[in-house]
């Protein structure tokens, strides 16, 4: 089932929380609303499955207006962050609780939640009552009780912000799975920006109630469109400097340059933020190309990881974290000479932030 | 709530490895002290003397002599017409009122927590008899109860219905009793549920209503369950003090217990058995009987409780 928005706003008071934003979640697809806290992301969730009115504008499942229609009248599954299980009833009644509203007959709800408990790969708590569950199982419960009922869209609201590192992991790919098994079109609210790079289709990504970018994770990860959609997407973060385009190369304040092909459209004297991949440094040999100019560094400290090596480096008076695709393992105190590759390097102006080269 | 207790008990545990001496005995005791006087006086003193006086026979309290112990007291006390006749009242009073007030309570409580306009008017209302005092609203509702006069006749009239001698009918007078006592219970009872209700996280309601659940369905579902274990402390609290019914009588009926003793409760019993009768024994053994009756009532209703409330 398509989802769509159509200059959706929504208000409290005088706050726009979200503001006039058009958009489409695709059918049989895994949606992710990613952005900081208070962007907005939860508000447009609770706009698509009814909690909270929209101030304007109109939304459609497929080609139903559901704008006006109350949650129960959707047809939607919803996930919560704290999972919101009844905690007097076993796990096979809150899986079959929407069965029971549905007037479903007994033996036909346990049959049926008993499927989808097998779905969850939680049969064997089937009679347990949510206390005795850890938060894992619990958010299994919790998905199996949204998908009980059959809906055509499900929407998962921070689902796995309540789970330590290990079992988010884990949970993460059991959603995957199961949105997958189903091809249930999926909304997915997180901050998280490695679990929305992982585990979606397709990425929102929003600020102060408005889509910053949105599109393929590697599209946002490889393109994106403004300072902020670059801090915010990558592990480790990308490295932001302030410089002035002179000549062919940026210059920063303390004097240390960088050449990009990025700079060629970008007139001379202008302002503007280097957003730069941490993968996106080379090391230069005297002998290559391009040697004459390289960007001096010095190797600060070491991050080792298991499967790469992560640099900080001291390039004039920044810190840049690098990480280099050669086999060599510097140590710290190594004097490097480090240039910019093509890709993974964004010019951005510096009082808009939106990309200029 | 079972976490701390193993938790508090660790606690002790390691506590217990500290050696008693005359020291670490004697020191906080001296710091207890006030505290277990006070106790110990008003509390404990009382409660051993009760005991002991309801087995005492022949126990004259101006003179302070007696024959003997035994279970005389009690047999007498089973024997005599007025005493059954009080536990048969006070039994008709705490069924009637318990189940009432608790079921009214429950429904104002749930209509206060929906933040409704105007719910402020409806708290004062609610609350006004915890803030008063009973003898004092027992005088007003002795003028509402009025025969002649009394606004609960005038709108029985008003409604086409035939006036009732609230007052002076023994079975009018049972009714006015249990409506006065129901309205006394009502805001203690509101604020204990009310404080249940805001125990309940309001994403259960959320997410039963994104499953189409009526209101029907969300409160025998799901509010009342999470509410059993406040549905159980105020079924015992309110089972404890309407057995003990007494002011209201009191206040209604001049200080007398009801048109021709009609409403004459076991508290009222041994109000008159201590007071005028100077029957000081007696009216102890009533204390006690009543006591336990109380008492089995409430391990009754933890028994039943233990199987029904599931959180």
């Amino acid at each position: 089932m398509n989802i769509k928005l159509e200059n959706v706003k929504k208000q409290f008071g005088d706050t726009v929380a979200i503001d006039d934003i058009s958009l489409e979640f695709h059918d049989g697809k895994l949606t992710t609303l990613l952005g900081p806290s208070g962007c907005g992301k939860s508000t447009m969730l609770n706009l698509i499955s009814g909690i909270l009115p929209v101030t304007s504008g109109k939304i459609y499942f497929g080609d139903r207006d559901v704008t006006s229609l109350s949650p129960d009248k959707r047809n939607i599954g919803l996930v919560f962050q704290n999972y919101a299980l009844y905690p007097h009833m076993k796990v096979w009644e809150n899986i079959a609780f929407p069965l029971e509203i549905k007037k479903v007959p007994k033996n036909e709800r346990k049959e049926r939640a008993y499927e989808f408990a097998k779905l969850l790969r939680i049969e064997e708590y089937f009679e347990r009552k949510p206390s005795q569950l850890s938060g894992g199982q619990q958010q299994r419960v919790a998905i199996a009780r949204a998908l009980a009922k059959e809906p055509e869209i499900l929407l998962l609201d921070e689902p796995l912000s309540n789970l330590d590192a290990r079992l988010r992991l884990e949970m993460r790919e059991e959603i995957r799975r199961i949105q997958l098994e189903t091809g249930i079109t999926t909304v997915f609210v997180t901050h998280d920006q490695e679990e929305a790079m992982s585990i979606s289709d397709h990425i929102v990504l929003m600020k102060k109630g408005e889509i910053q970018q949105h599109g393929l994770p590697q599209e946002l990860y490889d393109e994106p469109c403004n300072v902020f959609v670059a801090d915010f997407l990558g592990n480790p973060p990308i490295n932001l400097i302030t410089a002035v385009k002179s000549g062919n190369k940026a210059v920063t304040e303390d004097g240390v340059s960088f050449f990009s092909e990025g700079l060629n459209n970008v007139s001379d004297g202008r302002k503007l933020i280097l957003g730069i991949r941490s993968e996106a440094f080379e090391v230069l040999k005297k002998d290559e190309p391009g040697y004459i100019n390289s960007t001096p560094a010095e190797v600060k400290a070491v991050f080792m990881n298991g499967k790469d090596v992560l640099y900080s480096l001291s390039v004039g008076s920044m810190e840049i974290r690098a990480g280099f695709s050669n086999n060599e393992i510097y140590r710290q105190g190594d004097k490097l000479k480090i240039a910019l590759k093509k890709k993974g390097v964004h010019v951005y102006d510096f009082d808009t932030g939106e990309k200029i080269g | 709530m079972s976490m701390t207790l193993t938790q508090g008990k660790r606690l002790a545990k390691t506590r217990s490895d500290e050696r008693i001496t005359a020291r670490t005995f004697i020191e906080p005791l001296i710091y207890l002290l006030p505290f277990i006087v006070v106790v110990s006086v008003f509390m404990v003193y009382p409660i051993i003397t009760v005991f002991l006086n309801s087995f005492l026979e022949d126990y004259n309290y101006l003179a302070n002599t007696y024959s003997g112990f035994g279970l005389g007291n009690y047999s007498a006390l089973f024997s005599d017409k007025e005493f059954v006749g009080a536990l048969q009242n006070t039994f008709i009073y705490v069924g009637c009122v318990v189940p009432i007030s608790t079921v009214l309570s429950l429904a104002i409580a749930i209509l206060l927590n929906k933040k409704l306009r105007g719910t402020s008017i409806f708290q004062f209302a609610y609350f006004l008899p915890m803030v008063t005092a009973t003898i004092a609203v027992g005088i007003v509702w002795k003028w509402m109860y009025h025969y002649d006069y009394g606004l609960i006749n005038y709108f029985i009239q008003v409604l086409g219905g035939e006036p009732v001698h609230w007052m002076e009918d023994p079975i009018m007078a049972k009714a006015a009793l249990i409506i006065y006592g129901i309205w006394g219970k009502l805001p203690f009872t509101v604020i204990l549920f009310l404080s249940g209700l805001q125990t309940i996280d309001e994403q259960y309601y959320t997410a039963a209503k994104v499953d189409g659940a009526g209101s029907k369905k969300i409160l025998f579902r799901i509010t009342i369950p999470l509410l059993s274990p406040t549905i159980a402390l105020v079924l015992i609290i309110n089972i404890i003090n309407t057995s003990k019914v007494f002011n209201e009588v009191f206040a209604l009926f001049n200080g007398k217990p009801g048109p021709g003793y009609s409403l004459y409760t076991v508290v009222y019993y041994i109000y008159e058995n201590f007071y005028h009768e100077m029957n000081v024994s007696i009216a102890c053994a009533a204390a006690l009987v009543l006591f336990a009756i109380v008492f089995l009532m409430t391990l009754l209703q933890t028994a039943v409780q233990k199987r029904w409330v599931s959180r």
